[in-house]
């Protein structure tokens, strides 16, 4: 084992420590950042809003590697802004609220990615009368390689055994079909980026190259080990279901996946294991 | 498949259906209460704004009509539609 990955194995058994410690995040935005003179605040340029476990976080560090996009400092990449917005009346006063996590100079731009937006289905309406203007980012993964890093990531960072319901919520995550339909319906179908996991794997650069022509930014570059560096990577035994659970799961999830290319066209499911598996992709293993 | 409003506005009617589906004779057993309320909700129903009961009946609508497409004995009329 060489120092670095023992050094990231250390941080990573620290930072499980100071979660149990500290208990599930809770819900809501941090204090806004302060506006340096000259920057003025604003809707975000960009809202991604999904999936959990779908390479969200490695996505957004290399949309704000871009010299053009402005990450303050100490700000998380996840606001969770609306998570407690199913409480109240969201008003005014809450959109301009908003705008303050967002400082930028002139000629760049800001924005912000919490997964859980996407199965909030509160959530789109709001993001609208937030930021009308803003561009969606969604990212997608094979839902079985979802289901279980969901399940790995939740082993990893509490100290109870999975129940039924964190099975059955994990599950739900993977439909996708529902979720970017609430997507589609607040937003334009051209201000909707829907990214695959499994193509940025393959092609990060080119897929970055999309995802900054989508965003109006002009072209860059990154450093190739820039690009394929993980971000919290699974350093535990990945959780597998039983035989019978999985079956099961992809029996769920064929349906739902079947949905996906009316909904977004330019899906390709052969990327994804188990839509092969269930026959939806010609050359699969299951029925044609 | 039943609905539960159908069940409390036509007890009889859907237990005979319930009873024909099993295989049992439709007749019903003397003195029985069909009006008689199992497990009551206790304390104070859980209440909505009128914005969040909005949004629920509009997140259910396409599924419901899904629902309806799969189901066509499913009486969407029963259930709110979006205002």
């Amino acid at each position: 084992m060489t120092l670095t990955s023992r050094a990231r194995r250390l941080a990573v058994r620290g930072s499980r420590a100071w979660y149990r410690w500290r208990g599930p995040r809770q819900p809501g935005p941090p204090a806004p950042p302060p506006c340096p003179d000259g920057w003025h605040i604003g809707p975000p340029h960009y809202v991604g809003v999904g999936a959990q476990k779908a390479g969200t976080s490695w996505w957004n560090r290399l949309i704000c590697a871009h010299p053009n996009v402005v990450s303050p400092a100490g700000q998380p990449k996840e606001l969770h802004f609306f998570d407690s917005c199913w409480e109240e009346p969201f008003a005014e006063a809450d959109a301009r609220r908003y705008h303050r996590y967002f400082p930028v100079p002139e000629g760049s731009v800001a924005g912000e990615w919490t997964p859980g937006y996407l199965i909030d289905f509160w959530t789109p309406e709001l993001i609208v009368r937030a930021a009308p203007d803003t561009r969606i980012l969604v990212l997608l993964r094979d839902p079985l390689e979802r289901f279980r890093s969901g399940l790995t990531h939740q082993l990893a960072t509490t100290r109870e055994a999975l129940t039924d319901r964190d099975i059955q919520g994990a599950f739900t995550r993977g439909l996708y079909a529902p979720q970017l339909r609430r997507v589609l319906a607040a937003f334009p179908r051209e201000r909707v980026w829907v990214g695959q996991y499994e193509a940025c794997r393959a092609d990060p650069a080119g897929q970055l190259a999309r995802t900054f022509a989508f965003l109006g930014l002009p072209p860059y570059e990154l450093d190739a080990a820039a690009v394929r560096g993980e971000v919290n990577p699974t350093t535990r035994e990945k959780y597998e279901p039983s035989p019978t659970l999985r079956a099961a799961l992809l029996d769920g999830y064929a349906s739902d996946m079947e949905q996906l290319p009316g909904l977004v066209p330019g899906l390709d499911l052969s990327l994804w294991p188990s839509a092969r598996e269930v026959g939806l992709v010609r050359g699969g293993t299951g029925p044609s | 498949m039943l609905q539960y409003e159908r069940c409390v506005a036509e007890p009889r009617v859907q237990l005979e259906r319930t009873y024909a589906f099993l295989g049992l004779s439709t007749e019903m057993p003397d003195g029985l209460d069909l009006v008689g309320r199992v497990n009551p909700s206790r304390g104070p129903k859980v209440t909505l704004t009128r914005w969040q009961e909005d949004q629920l009946v509009q997140r259910y609508a396409p599924e419901n009509d899904r629902l309806a497409a799969l189901l066509p004995e499913l009486d969407l009329s029963l259930w709110r539609a979006p205002r």
